[in-house]
């Protein structure tokens, strides 16, 4: 019996062409059924006030938030296992999954009693110098394992999608836009903008907004990856 | 039935009812206990990852169960990997609650 693949294909290891471009098709999808998913929240949990649904730590909305993104990172793990020949890639983007899941809960804070978003307390004084100096080493090491699957692994398919204008560089291009405005305003609330101080109905403005966008990166993410995943679970090699 | 039980809007809603819905519901669930200890967070991960697995292990056997255009060895093969995420998704479950009666334990 022949193998009825999906749509989408990846053709080779470092190939990864996309042809259907819906970028913001899929992130429209995603913004429709988040609000619907929060709306359904809130009548679910019978929590009175919107704030307290959107902006709360462990509220709904956080969770949902954290659940997409560990969902994403364990159909990502069964894609790594099912499509042997692209398993470095699919550990790859599982990793980063599971990074943006434990950031969701503040794991960094509960974890290591370090709040790696904190700025501040790189040069806070009442932190040893060592001690800073090895959460920086731990980061910079990170950040070099990270670089070293980049380059080796996505740089030419990047390079060509680049070119080419495929599909899937765009959908990159604006989850990483997103995840830029989510840092923005996250910072934006505590620190102020600029020479402006914002007052705290508007700095919970702000994090509901931020926290609305987080849902919609994790589930936009999902939806990107959603075909590959399909195409990696239902024809296994 | 077929589009639906193959769109992600199906199993991002079913992991959404849950950690909504289902979260609060759990046995120990204490929603605060994350935020202040090490091990109730980390229990709290395992309890979404579970989640993660339980959706993953449904998809691989419904699709292990219908044809969708995958050839007979290669529906094992999805069976598999949905009944192996099944299982880690109980043994994680077991986890959560171990890690969580501990950490009421503690305080």
């Amino acid at each position: 019996m022949s193998v009825a693949r999906p749509v989408l294909y990846l053709e080779s290891n470092r190939d990864v062409h996309l042809s259907d471009a819906r970028c913001l098709y899929h992130f429209s999808q995603a913004v429709i059924v988040v609000a619907i998913g929060i709306v359904l929240a809130k009548w679910a949990t019978g929590i009175p006030e919107w704030r307290d649904v959107i902006a709360t730590e462990n509220g709904p909305v956080e969770r949902l938030s954290a659940a997409v993104w560990f969902m994403g990172c364990i159909w990502c793990l069964g894609s790594a296992y099912s499509q042997r020949d692209l398993a470095i890639e699919w550990l790859s983007v599982a990793m980063f999954l599971l990074l943006f899941g434990l950031r969701e809960l503040d794991a960094h804070v509960w974890a290591t009693g370090w709040n790696l978003d904190k700025l501040a307390n790189y040069w806070n004084p009442q932190y040893s110098l060592q001690e800073r100096v090895l959460v920086m080493g731990l980061l910079f090491f990170l950040s070099l394992i990270v670089g070293w699957i980049l380059r080796y692994r996505l740089c030419k398919a990047g390079r060509r999608a680049w070119s080419e204008g495929e599909a899937w560089f765009n959908h990159l291009l604006l989850g990483l836009g997103l995840l830029a405005l989510c840092l923005t305003l996250d910072k934006v609330g505590p620190y102020g903008l600029l020479f402006f101080e914002i007052s705290d109905s508007g700095q919970i403005f702000l994090m509901m907004i931020e926290e609305f966008l987080e849902l919609v990166l994790s589930v936009f993410a999902l939806v990107s990856l959603w075909p590959y995943l399909e195409q990696a679970l239902l024809c296994p090699e | 039935m077929r589009y639906i039980l193959r769109s992600w809007v199906c199993w991002v809603s079913l992991v959404a009812i849950g950690v909504v819905w289902g979260f609060p519901r759990f046995p120990y669930y204490q929603g605060w206990i994350p935020y202040g200890y090490e091990l109730g967070g980390t229990a709290l991960v395992l309890l979404y990852l579970s989640f993660g697995m339980g959706s993953l292990g449904m998809y691989g056997l419904i699709a292990g169960l219908n044809r969708w255009g995958a050839t007979v060895s290669q529906n094992w093969k999805i069976i598999r990997i949905g009944f192996t995420s099944i299982v880690l998704a109980s043994g994680f479950m077991w986890s959560y609650m171990k890690l969580m009666s501990l950490t009421l334990k503690l305080q």
